[in-house]
């Protein structure tokens, strides 16, 4: 290993380290964030209830980033930066990783967090559907995957040295929760159990400082004029959809069902994947969104040299297609007339977008943005939408192995283009996932999950 | 503790420089070749190679990705044989841009056959320096001040909460884990002391503070919104010492001090002539002004001009205050005439456009003219002082 590379690869232990006395970064401006007032945010599925471990609807998502916190963070990078853990340190093997917990961490009930809600949370998390939780649980030693050596320490014990072994633990799914699911995130929820609208007040708590607005008002707005006549109204700062804070942060994916025909032929799919014309549907109906061909968006993993899409012969099947509400209606409906362009009678249907990946039809086009920001994982969560394929295992496990970050992105590439080159999953576009706010709201972001984040936000006077 | 280890002194040194000087474009892209080039030969093993210019996604212009083929090649002669046809193995890269950097990912392929090779992805840390200037801005045409020279220091190593000369050849600047000291030497400015904040400090996600000096005692009031104490730092021997605490910060004309409400930035405290608070700013050389917690300038009465965060006695019946321009915004720093004996409310004299947010003031008269100070965030949250030699052209 040439010296560059270990400097690489042991930046991110080091960046760890550093951040254990890093403060918080807010955005700056010329007014400055101001502390006070009220914002009101539409979601179009309000969740029944606050557990973070259920779901990734994007009230959901919403509400789990706004009343809980977890361990770690992932950052822009891809790279674990320290939440309810202050830092942590690995063994010399890479198998023990050692997370101190912040001795300021409170439950919004002012109970201390330890590392027995920690392990507890832990737990819950293994157990539950989370496509992270399993990369974990594959990854921990069987015997002792983890202890609580005392109240502000959680060791973890893996089975062979990982890279960024910790980052699965940036999943919403893994927030610590203490006695009867309180939270500890930004906001203190004053209903324990959403409804039609919920108010959930700054927590002067939270680890990374108590958040600028007083309050945050979720809302049930289901329809897209009911939340515009309520935005319209003065009655709503926030709303999904529009030219505010946006992050490219969605891939349009095309899955075939390679275990029905005709996708169960690969020139089948090679067909379908050559007939897409991504500049153009880009063009005309994504605006800000990105054609170049790959699973993930570039803010995951950089870009890679564009691939030529072979042009496979005419098919004549009639299949039916599952599309996520969520996707564009114009653009489900030009997919729609390429396919037909290539022989494939469609009978589209449109299905909620959580349904939409695992709808049983022999294609199906959705929305998707990864469970943790990060391109190893989220690699391992597109994996899991298809049948499993030995090429993309192998890749996939040779980029966990290594160390070296930037030898870690070229393997990472190599795993998306094999599971690309299978063609069962087609990417269309990387599409960018905005929101609408009120002039006079700063601090909105939206991070490469496509989760809104509030933390930071804050209204002008 | 025995003042500041040769190193910090050393760095803070800090030239004020009329413009900086322009960046030199060499060591990311540099780096990033040099790492290219040494995996081009890693995964050559002494076949020929032909390196195809990068297809560029950072959207810095065409002329980045011809700089670092260039660089790749030269990095690469001696060490691999490179031409364009024939049996070899032929690179095509995509550079882009991450938020740590500049990434350079490449597919090599055999030709002919174009049979995968290998896959290449390096990285090399951003350099800010390569690609952006940072002279001073020219200040605007004058109305009522004449900016006479401009001045700023290198980057501080963290954020200002307020700004305060203390005598004529010092200035304290108050962070959110220290206060610092520095003298006015010829060239800029040198750390004479810088003392940790002492005790438990609160996170705050965008903490205030407030400088009080009391000049006669050779000593300063200091509170942050991170500590529930206030201290009183005194100078003994070039260094500061922390000479007593208080439940609150002492303020003229308010019999029970000052206070920061929990986890914020806003002042609390009842001041005779302003009202109940909360404030955003009070500075003891504006006495009867105050910017409330709705970023109003008031007097005791509303007086329609809205002010940023920070503020600072001119000359008599004149302040300087941050202006409350939005995010995306240049600030500025407004030159306010205080409600005169007429009645007229306060009124903006002259403005001074400054790159970045102002983040604190102080003033003090020197020579004929008045030295303003202004600690001035850039986007990353990092500060650097701007050092203004103003005049009056009005009376």
């Amino acid at each position: 290993m040439s010296p560059p590379r270990i400097a690489r690869t042991i930046a991110a232990p080091l960046l760890a380290a550093a951040a254990l006395v890093a403060l918080p970064c807010a955005a700056r401006s010329a007014l400055g964030p101001r502390y006070g007032g009220v914002l009101v945010v539409a979601v179009p599925d309000m969740p029944a209830s606050l557990d973070p471990s259920i779901g990734r609807a994007p009230g959901r998502s919403l509400l789990a980033g706004l009343a809980h916190e977890t361990l770690v963070g992932i950052d822009a990078q891809g790279l674990p930066v320290p939440a309810l853990a202050q830092g942590w340190t690995a063994s010399s093997d890479g198998r023990e990783w050692r997370l101190a917990l912040r001795e300021t961490a409170t439950f919004h009930d002012g109970r201390a967090v330890t590392s027995e809600e920690a392990l507890a949370a832990l737990r819950r998390f293994l157990g539950s559907r989370s496509p992270a939780a399993a990369w974990l649980a594959a990854a921990l030693d069987r015997e002792a995957p983890a202890t609580t050596p005392d109240p502000g320490h959680l060791v973890l014990r893996f089975a062979e040295p990982r890279a960024l072994p910790l980052a699965p633990l940036a999943a919403p799914a893994a927030a610590v929760t203490g006695a009867r699911g309180v939270g500890c995130g930004p906001f203190l929820p004053l209903a324990p159990t959403p409804g039609k609208r919920i108010r959930l007040a700054a927590f002067t708590g939270h680890v990374r400082g108590r958040p600028f607005l007083d309050a945050v008002d979720v809302v049930d707005a289901a329809g897209a004029e009911a939340m515009e006549a309520e935005f319209g109204a003065g009655r709503l700062d926030v709303l999904p959809g529009g030219d505010g804070p946006s992050a490219l942060a969605a891939s349009l994916i095309l899955a075939l069902d390679a275990s029905r025909p005709p996708f169960d032929r690969p020139e089948a799919r090679v067909t379908v994947s050559g007939a897409l014309d991504r500049a153009d549907i880009v063009r005309r109906f994504l605006p800000g969104g990105d054609a170049a061909p790959a699973l993930l968006v570039p803010g995951l993993l950089p870009p890679m040299v564009a691939y030529a899409h072979a042009r496979g012969a005419p098919l004549d099947a009639s299949i039916r297609m599952a599309v996520g509400m969520d996707v564009p209606p114009l653009v489900s409906q030009r997919i729609v007339a390429s396919l037909g362009a290539v022989g494939l009678q469609v009978e589209a249907s449109a299905v909620a977008p959580a349904d939409a990946m695992t709808a049983p039809a022999a294609a199906r086009l959705f929305l998707w943005s990864p469970e943790v920001a990060e391109a190893g994982l989220a690699l391992h969560e597109l994996a899991g939408l298809a049948p499993r394929v030995a090429e993309v295992e192998e890749a996939l496990t040779a980029a966990g192995r290594e160390l070296d970050l930037d030898r870690r992105r070229a393997l990472l590439h190599a795993a998306e283009a094999a599971l690309r080159e299978q063609n069962r999953l087609i990417p269309v576009a990387s599409v960018p996932v905005s929101f609408r706010a009120r002039s006079g709201v700063h601090g909105l972001r939206v991070d490469l999950s496509g989760r809104l984040v509030l933390e930071d936000a804050w209204r002008e006077p | 503790m025995k003042g500041p280890a040769p190193p910090r002194r050393a760095a803070v040194v800090l030239a004020v420089l009329a413009f900086a000087a322009p960046a030199s474009a060499a060591p990311a892209l540099v780096r990033l070749a040099e790492a290219f080039a040494g995996e081009v030969v890693r995964v050559a093993r002494g076949r020929t190679v032909e390196v195809m210019v990068p297809e560029d996604r950072t959207r810095r212009g065409a002329s980045l990705a011809l700089d670092l083929h260039a660089i790749v090649l030269d990095r690469l002669r001696g060490r691999a044989t490179i031409r364009g046809s024939g049996p070899r193995l032929r690179v095509r890269s995509v550079l882009s841009e991450s938020p740590g950097g500049l990434v350079l990912s490449a597919r090599v392929v055999e030709e002919p056959g174009d049979r995968l090779v290998d896959l290449l992805s390096v990285s090399a840390p951003a350099d800010e320096s390569v690609f952006t200037l940072s002279p001073v801005p020219a200040p605007p045409a004058a109305a009522a001040i004449d900016v006479r020279s401009t001045g700023r220091t290198p980057l501080l190593e963290e954020p200002v909460l307020d700004l305060a000369f203390f005598g004529d050849e010092r200035l304290v600047v108050l962070g959110p884990d220290a206060v610092a000291l520095y003298r006015w030497d010829e060239g800029g400015l040198t750390l004479e002391s810088r003392r940790p904040w002492p005790g438990h400090l609160d996170t705050v996600r965008f903490p205030g503070g407030l400088l009080r000096v009391a000049e006669r005692d050779a000593a300063f009031w200091a509170l942050t919104s991170r500590s529930p104490r206030a201290v009183l730092f005194a100078v003994e021997e070039g260094r500061l010492v922390e000479r007593q605490e208080a439940d609150a910060l002492p303020w003229p004309a308010c019999p029970a001090g000052l206070r920061y409400r929990a986890g914020t930035n806003l002042i609390e405290g009842a001041v005779a002539g302003l009202g109940p608070g909360p404030f955003l700013v009070l500075d003891d050389s504006t006495p009867g002004l105050a910017v409330n917690a709705e970023g109003a300038l008031v007097d005791g009465a509303a007086t329609g001009l809205a002010a940023g965060p920070a503020m600072a006695s001119l000359w008599t019946g004149v302040v300087a205050a941050a202006s409350p321009r939005p995010p995306g915004e240049d600030d500025a720093i407004l030159v306010v005439a205080a409600r005169d004996g007429s009645g007229d409310g306060p009124r903006v004299l002259d403005s001074i456009r400054v790159d970045g947010a102002v983040r604190a003031l102080a003033a003090r008269a020197h020579g004929e003219g008045m030295r303003l100070v202004a600690a001035v965030e850039d986007e990353e949250g990092a500060a650097r002082l701007l050092v203004m030699d103003l005049a009056r052209l009005q009376p």
